[in-house]
C-alpha cells in the first residue's frame, strides 16, 4: 500500500514537472508578444521600425503600436525586456524615442582620437495635415531620415553620425509645423 | 612577437629580447628606439605603444545603461554625469569632471535657472573608452637587443560619455509644467593620465633596481555616476603585464 502511494506521488510529481515544463517553453516560444502585451502594445498592430545591437552587444528593437513608441532589448537568456515607452505627448502629439551607439574611433593626425558616435531619434505622431517628407529640406546637415506616412499617421527615423548630434535641441515638432505638416 | 630569452634577472623581471610589435590586427602597434643618459650611463630605450583599432581589442570599452528617475530636482543641485578615475597611486586630478544638470540643458532652454524645478524620468548613459597601452623596454646602449628588460608598463584612457534624455520637463516661470519639446543629448570626454605615464626616467630607474620592475602607471578604474549620485558604471580598462594582453 506504501508503496503504491510513493509511485502515485511520484507521478504525479512528475506530471505536474512536465507541465510546468511545456508551460514554460510555450511561454518562451511567445516571449515577444508577451514583452509586448507588458507594455499594451498589441502584437498585431505592432511594427520594427529598427532592430541591431546596443553598446553591450544587446540585440535591441524599437518598435511602434498605434502612436507609440518602445525600446526592447533581448537579454542572454533570449527574453526581451522594454527599457523605454513613449507615449504621444499633449503639446505636440509626438513620441519619442532616442539612442545612441558607439560607431568608431576617430584618430587625428597630431595623435588624438575620439569616439564617435551613431545617433538614432525616431518620432511618430497621428497629427498630420499635411505631407511630412518636406521636413528633409529644413534639417541640417549630415543627418538622414526614413519617413514613413499612411494619411495623418506618420513615423520619422533620424539617423546622424559624429562627436554631437546635429538634432540635439531642435525641436521636430516645430519643424513639422513650419512645413504645414502638423497644425 | 616578442622573444623572451627565459632568463630572470634577480627579482627584476625578464630578460626580453628585441621586440616586435604583436600583429593579430585588433589593435595599431608604433615603435619608437631612443637614447636616455643617467648619472652618465647611456640607456638604449624602445616604447612600444598600442592602440585599439576595433571594438573588440582588449583595449576598447563600450556600453550603455538606461536609468531611471521618480523624482524632481532643481537643476542646479543635481549632476548630470560625475566622474574620477583611479591608478594604484589614488585619484588621477585631470579626471574628474562634474556637469550639472543645469549646465547640459541651459544652451537648449531659455530662462531656465538654477532653481528650476525639472524632471527626467529616463537617462541612457552610453560610453565608449579607449586605452592607451605603452610598454618600456630599457637595456644599456652598450649592450644587445638580447639584453632588454621591460621596465615601464603604463596606460591611460580615453572615454566618451553621452548622455539622452527623451524626456525632459521643467517649471515654467507661471509654475506650469511643460515638456521640453525634443530629445536632449550629448556628450562629454574624460581624459585619464596618470601623472608618471610613459616616464622614461622612471623606467631608467626601474631598470637601475630603484623601483620594482616593470614599474607601472595604470588607469585602474574609471567610475561614472549621474542624479542622485546613482551609479551609471565602473570601468575597469585593461590592465596588461605583457603587450599580448592587449591582443586577447
Amino acid at each position: 500500500m506504501k508503496d503504491l502511494l510513493k509511485s502515485r506521488a511520484a507521478g504525479i510529481v512528475y506530471i505536474v514537472i512536465a507541465i510546468a515544463l511545456v508551460a514554460l517553453w510555450i511561454t518562451y516560444l511567445n516571449r515577444w508578444n508577451i514583452a509586448l502585451s507588458s507594455i499594451d502594445f498589441s502584437p498585431s498592430a505592432t511594427s520594427t521600425v529598427c532592430e541591431g545591437f546596443d553598446a553591450n552587444g544587446d540585440h535591441y528593437r524599437v518598435v511602434t503600436c498605434h502612436e507609440s513608441l518602445a525600446l526592447l532589448t533581448e537579454n542572454g537568456f533570449g527574453w526581451w525586456k522594454a527599457s523605454l515607452v513613449s507615449n504621444p505627448n499633449s503639446q505636440d502629439g509626438l513620441s519619442r524615442i532616442s539612442w545612441m551607439i558607439p560607431a568608431s574611433i576617430r584618430y587625428a593626425e597630431d595623435g588624438s582620437f575620439a569616439p564617435d558616435w551613431e545617433f538614432h531619434d525616431v518620432y511618430c505622431g497621428n497629427n498630420a495635415a499635411g505631407p511630412v517628407s518636406p521636413i528633409t529640406a529644413k534639417l541640417p546637415p549630415n543627418v538622414t531620415v526614413n519617413v514613413w506616412q499612411s494619411g495623418s499617421s506618420y513615423l520619422l527615423h533620424f539617423i546622424s553620425f559624429g562627436r554631437e548630434s546635429p538634432l540635439s535641441g531642435l525641436s521636430v515638432g516645430e519643424l513639422l509645423q513650419s512645413v504645414g505638416a502638423i497644425s | 612577437m616578442q622573444k623572451k630569452s627565459g632568463s630572470e634577472t634577480g627579482g627584476q623581471g625578464y630578460v626580453i629580447g628585441r621586440v616586435e610589435p604583436p600583429d593579430t590586427g585588433v589593435n595599431t602597434w608604433m615603435t619608437y628606439r631612443s637614447i636616455y643618459t643617467s648619472n652618465g650611463v647611456s640607456h638604449n630605450i624602445q616604447r612600444l605603444v598600442a592602440q585599439p583599432k576595433l571594438s573588440n581589442s582588449p583595449l576598447a570599452n563600450t556600453g550603455s545603461r538606461i536609468i531611471t528617475y521618480g523624482v524632481n530636482w532643481a537643476a542646479g543641485t543635481e549632476n548630470l554625469i560625475v566622474s574620477t578615475a583611479e591608478s594604484l597611486a589614488g585619484n588621477i586630478p585631470g579626471a574628474s569632471l562634474v556637469l550639472s544638470v543645469y549646465d547640459a540643458i541651459r544652451s537648449f532652454i531659455s530662462g531656465l535657472s538654477t532653481t528650476t524645478e525639472v524632471s527626467a524620468p529616463n537617462i541612457t548613459y552610453t560610453w565608449s573608452n579607449v586605452t592607451t597601452a605603452t610598454f618600456i623596454y630599457v637595456r644599456l646602449d652598450t649592450e644587445s637587443d638580447d639584453a632588454q628588460q621591460l621596465s615601464s608598463i603604463s596606460t591611460k584612457t580615453v572615454t566618451a560619455v553621452g548622455y539622452d534624455i527623451p524626456k525632459f520637463n521643467y517649471k515654467a516661470v507661471n509654475g506650469s509644467w511643460v515638456l521640453f519639446p525634443d530629445i536632449i543629448q550629448g556628450k562629454r570626454t574624460i581624459y585619464a593620465t596618470p601623472s608618471r605615464y610613459a616616464n622614461i626616467a622612471d623606467a631608467v630607474d626601474a631598470y637601475n633596481g630603484l623601483y620594482p620592475c616593470p614599474v607601472q602607471n595604470e588607469v585602474y578604474n574609471i567610475k561614472i555616476s549621474g542624479p542622485e549620485s546613482k551609479n551609471v558604471e565602473v570601468m575597469w580598462p585593461c590592465n596588461p603585464n605583457s603587450p599580448l594582453d592587449c591582443e586577447w
